[in-house]
């Protein structure tokens, strides 16, 4: 069954539970936007469905299985950090095919990926240039990039997914766009996205589904008309806001009081 | 030019030069020996020529030329790319075989060896096993305290690279006071020892410990080799190599273990040479940049003739005697690492 599936996952670390009983799926073509103040839970169910934390209790499923193999994941499930320790001078177009290292394609086929997930993250007059000396939305973006190339290829596994942990949070206003856009642009071509977001507006904008964490817990799930009241938001952020009609699209604007 | 050529024209200048710096090196020091020499006499040994070279050049070539320099060869290459592994796996430009306590366990092992040798081995009539004590205890002594190391900085979430520098420095300190105790215990002759053996030195090779280099440190380099499109996602950041489909956790424990190895190895038969795992994969990145695939190669050449050079100077500077190696590569690469932190603030600056 081809889907990104999770099943009433628990996370306990000794006393405290970081995540408690969540259950969402994020299907090929849509964009999920997770929500939630900090510290709710949104990275360690990010981590759990990369496989990085195993669930205290629960389960995840790929695509109907959970017993894939690291570099099977892999060529399915392309996953984008918060932040990425690189400290060595590397360029970005060597930062970039990194992303293609479970692949089995060629070298030239790898650049030539690399050129076109480089221009979606509007990256390629970077190119040549040393990751080092890239300010950090530029890293952040070639990052995404490097994301972009590991789950360029369709593969015979099953349908492929995008988990973008912030990636708008060091990024200008126009950069923020061309993201969720290029998010939006993903889906179109079949790929499930989750991404985790701060800002209301834009996710009300670019999403199919909202999903709310609080403690750790699900607060609410829906679309963006659902989910964005300004009781749900008072309740999840403590925040006084009004919700109005966007004047160009079909979604919830958000305003602060 | 771009770095793929770069690379590319860097391994196969290494390749030439390696060779090259050997045979150099078997016709270094207080008896000069000309290179056509080195070359008829491999001849002769081969049945194909049969040359006039005198029987006593024969002998320093062939006993204590050629084992030096082949173990020189693979100390330097082994230290080298221990050095480019861990400076990957801990993703710190700074790090060096010597940062998880490697070479502190090593020599304190050896110290036990050299100074309570003799009392310790009293009851075995064996020759073998008392010529190969000491290299018995340092790697021993190596591989313990890396394993030490490396399960304090494991936890059920996976190892902690910071803690085990943190160990590390702890169990470097723990066996220097260790050393200490040695030294102040020690006679006189054997605190000269000692004290030689902690400069390092690759003047005791002979066939045997030629034999040992191969078999064990062949197979180390070797397998370090393979490991550079997996130390490039390790240098995004553990997560992200994981998300690379990389078993990380699989790779450190394997990492780990072969650069004791190399070190412990080393460090066993030729005592502490200092620099060469810091120094050298440093001037690779400076001419090749980061990438492991030509890093880790190329270091291990680089690492080799290095070592040579530093050991042609040992043998030359103050004939007939002889400098400990620790000192030349001491002497060439703590000014070559002071000049790149200097770089490095101005860099920041």
């Amino acid at each position: 069954m081809s889907c990104l599936k999770v099943q009433n996952a628990t996370v306990q670390i000794g006393e405290k539970i970081l995540l408690d009983d969540v259950s969402l799926s994020v299907a090929p073509g849509e964009v999920v936007t997770v929500l939630g103040p900090n510290g709710a839970g949104k990275s360690t169910l990010m981590k759990v469905i990369s496989g990085e934390q195993k669930p205290s209790s629960g389960n995840v499923q790929l695509n109907g299985r959970n017993d894939w193999s690291l570099q099977q994941q892999a060529l399915m499930l392309g996953v984008l950090t918060q932040s990425s320790s690189l400290s060595f001078p590397f360029t970005v177009e060597e930062v970039v095919i990194l992303g293609r290292i479970p692949c089995s394609t060629d070298r030239t086929q790898n650049l030539a990926i690399v050129e076109a997930a480089l221009k979606e993250v509007d990256g390629l007059h970077l190119r040549d240039r040393r990751y080092t000396t890239l300010s950090g939305g530029e890293r952040q973006r070639v990052h995404m990039a490097r994301v972009l190339a590991q789950i360029w290829d369709e593969t015979d596994f099953g349908k492929r997914y995008l988990l973008l942990d912030e990636p708008t949070s060091a990024l200008d206003p126009a950069h923020q766009q061309l993201t969720l856009k290029m998010a939006r642009k993903q889906a179109e071509k079949g790929v499930g996205v989750m991404v985790i977001l701060h800002d209301l507006n834009l996710a009300a904008r670019y999403s199919d589904r909202l999903v709310i964490l609080k403690e750790g817990g699900l607060a609410a799930q829906g679309t963006p008309h659902e989910v964005l009241t300004a009781e749900t938001l008072q309740a999840v952020f403590d925040v006084d806001v009004t919700i109005s009609k966007h004047p160009v699209h079909n979604c919830p604007l958000v305003i602060n009081n | 030019m771009n770095r793929s050529r770069k690379s590319a024209l860097l391994l196969i200048v290494l390749a030439v030069l390696l060779p090259a710096v050997i045979v150099l090196s078997v016709g270094t020091g207080p008896v000069a020996i000309a290179p056509l020499d080195i070359i008829y006499i491999l001849l002769d040994r081969l049945d194909i020529t049969d040359s006039q070279v005198s029987d006593q050049t024969r002998l320093i070539v062939e006993s204590i030329r050629i084992p030096r320099t082949l173990m020189g060869v693979m100390i330097g290459s082994s230290l080298a790319i221990a050095g480019a592994a861990m400076q990957g796996l801990f993703r710190n430009p700074l790090a060096d075989p010597s940062i998880i306590g490697v070479s502190s366990g090593a020599a304190l092992g050896a110290g036990i060896g050299i100074v309570l040798g003799s009392a310790l081995f009293a009851g075995f009539s064996s020759p073998l096993l008392m010529d190969y004590s000491v290299s018995l205890l340092a790697f021993g002594g190596g591989v313990l305290t890396t394993w030490i190391v490396y399960k304090m900085g494991t936890t059920s979430n996976g190892t902690s690279v910071a803690t085990m520098l943190l160990a590390g420095v702890a169990i470097s300190a723990l066996a220097g006071a260790g050393m200490g105790i040695l030294n102040y215990i020690a006679d006189d002759a054997t605190l000269r020892s000692l004290t030689f053996w902690q400069m390092g030195s690759i003047g005791g090779a002979n066939w045997n410990s030629v034999l040992l280099c191969f078999t064990l440190l062949g197979p180390v380099i070797f397998s370090l080799c393979r490991y550079g499109q997996v130390l490039n996602a390790v240098l995004l950041g553990e997560s992200e190599a994981r998300h690379l489909g990389i078993d990380v956790q699989k790779t450190k424990l394997k990492l780990i273990l072969v650069t004791a190895m190399a070190v412990g190895v080393s460090v066993s038969v030729a005592g502490i040479i200092g620099f060469v795992g810091l120094v050298v994969p440093h001037l690779i990145r400076l001419m090749a940049g980061p990438d492991h695939r030509t890093l880790l190669p190329a270091s291990a050449m680089l690492g080799g003739i290095l070592l040579l050079a530093a050991d042609m100077i040992a043998r030359t500077a103050v004939a007939p005697a002889e400098l400990p190696i620790g000192i030349v590569t001491a002497l060439m690469g703590a000014p070559f690492f002071m000049s790149l932190l200097w770089q490095q603030r101005k860099r920041i600056a």
